[in-house]
């Protein structure tokens, strides 16, 4: 993982970089890359993590895993450091969501797993697509800073499911 | 449509704040905690965190005081209050966000993520892998729940995953090359002291080369090149005492002649 969680690149200080469990010589992405593939190699079923920026769903985007970014606050951020006090957040990364639906109770034990588990119908309901975000993660490798864009943070149109 | 109506006014700056006010809580977290680093001085001072956090930096967030941690904490509500209100009106059960960062890009150029929607508003999201690209490399959604359960959140990213189908799991040959990596590991035996700081050095030391570029042939160069300014080894390895002072382990008595 990045040193004290502050990275989305896989850059550990002492052993080097870690790589994607789909291809070892691209990014992992970060910073809990080394749960992601662990995880997407099948080396473990489940594996801890925290998101303050993207550190959780990072790295499971990028090795093809599922992870929950919970509500802020529902479940206790004690002992996440450096920072997350203020938005972080523990988390599991999973193979796929059946897995992750059963044993995020492991991180909350009032965790409804049976209405995780359940199946949905998705007639009737409405989703929308973020179609624009002028929304820039801290901190930046380029400059200049971020900068307020001006602009509608989402542009989009829900979806009629079927 | 809703265009033009969700978002105004949310604060997209608020990454570098989620640090403001954390030095005293840290030190009280550490304090239970064996390690070079006893406090939030250590940390900043550390050489570890990434080269966009300078000391200078580091410092002055993390010894903001309460008040600026309550402030930031209203600019997150305010977020929330924005972004739940949008999609109340709307109707919507939620957002689907495709984030812009796909697997293997190792461009250093932090493209716009949308994952700093959740991050900068505390909704809650689930991410799951929608399908490969062309190079075999997995592309991902991520789902921001509306007002509700985080549970029934799952649910419904489970009826995408279900109309997916099974995932493809990474090349037999990508696990292979993990498990035996194709050079030995560097001999830094007699470098201790300088293996915690070792990896931002090298980060450090590639002057200007692209993150791509520093792939691990090029990592253990730049490594190499590093042991080789340093000269002879530093010693046996520092170890923390409990008193949270620095004490150098005793070297090996010489071998008699």
């Amino acid at each position: 993982m990045d040193k004290f969680a502050s990275g989305i690149r896989g850059l550990s200080g002492a052993a080097s970089r870690v790589g994607n469990a789909f291809d070892p010589w691209l990014s992992p992405g970060g910073s809990s890359s080394g749960s992601a593939l662990a995880v997407a190699t099948g080396f473990v079923p489940l594996a801890l993590g925290s998101d303050n920026c993207g550190s959780l769903r990072l790295p499971a985007v990028c090795n093809g895993v599922v992870t929950l970014r919970a509500t802020l606050d529902r479940f206790s951020s004690q002992g996440l450091l450096p920072i997350g006090f203020l938005n972080g957040t523990p988390g599991l990364i999973a193979p796929d969501l059946p897995t992750l639906a059963l044993r995020l109770e492991v991180l909350d034990p009032p965790w409804r797993a049976e209405r995780a588990g359940a199946p949905q119908d998705l007639r009737g309901k409405r989703l929308a697509v973020l179609a624009r975000s002028c929304i820039r993660i801290w901190p930046p490798s380029t400059t200049p800073p971020p900068r307020p864009c001006g602009r509608p943070l989402i542009c989009c149109g829900p979806l009629e499911q079927r | 449509m809703i265009e033009g109506r969700v978002g105004q006014g949310h604060d997209t700056r608020l990454g570098a704040d989620f640090a403001k006010g954390s030095g005293r809580p840290i030190d009280a977290q550490l304090a239970a905690y064996p390690g070079s680093c006893r406090n939030w001085i250590d940390i900043c001072g550390s050489g570890r965190l990434p080269p966009e956090w300078t000391p200078a930096k580091c410092l002055t967030l993390m010894a903001s005081g309460m008040e600026a941690q309550w402030r930031v904490r209203q600019r997150l509500a305010a977020n929330r209050r924005l972004l739940e209100e949008a999609l109340r009106v709307g109707g919507l059960d939620g957002m689907l966000l495709l984030p812009d960062r796909r697997g293997g890009d190792r461009r250093d150029t932090s493209p716009a993520i949308t994952c700093m929607v959740s991050s900068t508003s505390g909704l809650h999201a689930v991410v799951l892998p929608l399908a490969l690209d062309g190079r075999g490399m997995p592309v991902g959604l991520e789902i921001l729940g509306a007002a509700g359960g985080d549970e029934e959140l799952i649910a419904m990213a489970g009826v995408l995953e279900n109309r997916r189908g099974p995932q493809p799991a990474p090349r037999p040959s990508a696990q292979s090359e993990l498990t035996m990596p194709a050079e030995p590991p560097l001999d830094l035996s007699g470098h201790n002291r300088l293996v915690p700081l070792l990896g931002w050095q090298v980060w450090r030391s590639r002057r200007g080369e692209a993150l791509e570029d520093l792939e691990q042939a090029r990592f253990r160069q730049l490594t190499r090149a590093l042991l080789r300014r340093h000269g002879s080894p530093t010693g046996p390895v520092e170890r923390q005492g409990g008193d949270g002072r620095r004490s150098r382990a005793k070297p090996p008595p010489a071998a008699s002649p």
